[in-house]
Order: C-alpha cells, then sequence, then structure tokens
C-alpha cells in the first residue's frame, strides 16, 4: 500500500490526503484497546524545520492535532472535529530525528472525546497535548 | 483526493541573494493593502506564501495594538473533508503570534505553551485573516492573542506564552 520501505509492520499513513500527505506520511498504529494507547512515527526532514534548524512549533501542534484525531477516529469509527487543543512545548527536535508519538482517550460521551497524548523519543519528551473533539453523529 | 507532490527543500531557497532565505513553492497575488512577507523558517515557507498588511510597519505593538496577516487556503492546508487542517491554523498562529513575541522582546523567542480554539470550518479558497496582539510581557515570558477570522467571522482564536532566550 505504499512505497516507502521505512514503515514498520503495523503502521499505516494516517489520513494520507491534503496537509498530512504534505508534510507527512505521519504513520499510525491502531492495534492496541480501542482508546489508545496508540503509538505514531514522524520523520523530521529540513522542509519542517524553523529558523533555528529544529522541528518548527506548528508542525509539532499539527503532528499533536493528527495523532489525537486520529484516535478518536479510531475509536469512534468517524473522523472527529478538533475544538480545542492545548499544547506545551518541553523540547526542541532535530532533524533526521524519528519522532514518536502516542494518544489516549480519557473519556468519551456521546458528542465529545477527552483526548491526551505526547511527542517523544525513548526517554526524552518534546510535546503534551490535550484536547476536546466534536464527535460527529453517524449512522452506524 | 490527489495528493500533493513532495517539495523538497532545494526549490524553497530563494535565488535572490539580497532577499529572505526562503520562499514558498506557491505563486499568490497579495490581497489589497498586503505585502508578501519575508519569511526566515523552511517549514512557513514551504506552507506559505504569508501576507503582511502595510499598517503593521507602524503598529505600536506593545500598546496592544494587533498585527494583521492573510493566507488563502490551497490544496495542501486541508485535511481529507476539504476543510482546513487544524495543524495549519496552529501553524499560523505559531509564526504569527510568535512574531508578536519576537517584535516586542527584539530577540529570539520560543514558543512555551498554546492553546487552541477551533470555532468554525475554513474552507478551499478561503483568506483567513490573522490578528495577533500582545497581551503581557515580562524580562523573560510574553503573553500573545491572537484570532483568525473568515469573511470578518471568528474561526480560530489562540493564546500563547513565550520565552525570550538567554532571559
Amino acid at each position: 500500500m505504499t512505497d516507502n520501505p521505512d514503515i514498520p509492520a503495523g503502521y499505516e499513513p494516517v489520513f494520507d490526503a491534503g496537509f498530512n500527505a504534505y508534510v507527512g506520511p505521519i504513520l499510525g498504529n491502531f492495534s492496541g484497546p480501542q482508546l489508545g494507547p496508540h503509538h505514531f512515527l514522524f520523520d523530521v526532514r529540513p522542509e519542517h524545520l524553523n529558523g533555528g534548524d529544529m522541528l518548527h512549533g506548528g508542525m509539532m501542534m499539527a503532528l499533536a492535532d493528527v495523532i489525537l484525531g486520529s484516535t478518536v477516529a479510531n475509536a469512534v469509527g468517524a473522523m472527529g472535529a478538533t475544538i480545542s487543543l492545548n499544547c506545551d512545548f518541553i523540547a526542541g527536535a532535530e532533524v533526521g530525528t524519528r519522532l514518536e508519538g502516542e494518544s489516549t482517550i480519557s473519556r468519551l460521551t456521546r458528542s465529545v472525546a477527552f483526548v491526551s497524548g505526547r511527542l517523544f523519543k525513548e526517554d526524552k519528551t518534546y510535546l503534551t497535548a490535550s484536547g476536546i473533539w466534536k464527535i460527529r453523529k453517524t449512522a452506524q | 483526493m490527489t495528493k500533493p507532490p513532495k517539495m523538497p527543500l532545494e526549490p524553497l531557497r530563494n535565488s535572490n541573494q539580497n532577499g529572505p532565505r526562503w520562499k514558498s513553492p506557491r505563486d499568490v497575488s497579495a490581497p489589497e493593502g498586503y505585502d508578501l512577507m519575508s519569511l526566515g523558517d523552511p517549514f512557513e515557507a514551504f506552507v506559505g506564501p504569508f501576507f503582511e498588511n502595510r499598517q503593521n510597519h507602524t503598529a505600536d505593538v506593545e500598546r496592544g495594538e494587533p498585527l494583521l496577516f492573510a493566507f488563502q487556503i490551497d490544496d495542501r492546508h486541508v485535511n481529507a473533508r476539504q476543510v482546513c487542517h487544524g495543524g495549519m491554523f496552529m501553524t499560523f498562529a505559531d509564526a504569527m503570534l510568535g512574531h508578536i513575541a519576537w517584535r516586542t522582546a527584539k530577540t529570539h523567542t520560543v514558543t512555551l505553551s498554546m492553546q487552541s480554539q477551533f470555532l468554525k470550518p475554513g474552507h478551499l479558497g478561503d483568506w483567513v485573516i490573522i490578528r495577533p496582539k500582545l497581551v503581557r510581557k515580562t524580562r523573560s515570558i510574553i503573553f500573545v492573542d491572537g484570532t483568525f477570522e473568515i469573511n470578518d467571522e471568528i474561526v480560530y482564536t489562540a493564546t500563547s506564552l513565550w520565552k525570550v532566550i538567554g532571559r
């Protein structure tokens, strides 16, 4: 399904269209429990950097949006909409880093999901995020 | 949906040695009253161009006067539902609220924290007007808020904290 040899078993590109395809791929593994934790991978490339040669904060928040949002989508079977996302920037990431991500749903109601997650590599955390997603009611 | 082509970094380099280091891969005409913005970050060029209002040059940021920036939503900025990706709004928020932090600190700043609220979707072709403003500055921390509007309706708001490097 992909021409990228660097995709480990169990991972797939997440919502690989538009923005995600342009900046990505962002790889997700949803084999864990329905509410997570789910696992993600992202390679920091030169076009993702800021003027200080570190991963741009906007790209870090975009990753948070994608990993938290795809965990919601996976849990409810339909794409939700971000209504709130809070991000704390803990460390800068350099080009060539294969960032890992994880996200977990804390609570799922009929209309919203509370989600949190982080970007990390081994024992170093780069960003923590928490957010609320609106769930669209679908005929299931 | 067709995927936008992957863009290697080299085309983002500006061949004009006197200009900014980076240029965006898309040509977009500036809206009335706005100029093409000079960008120092490869990622901002990669997803840009951005535009800045000519009034920004004389705005008194330290008195809380907002600056005005703009971008047009294109096929690189949308998600699978064809609405503007949250990550794109947050990228412009980081860039433009960061611009206020930098202009206030007069040195480098880094994002410590950003809180985002997504009120309404943005669609392909929409022009987004961004109004960031300074809320408070201390020696080491700067507080910046911003709103994004499409057709005079607020679609996104952000509040943020910035660390002044070396203080």
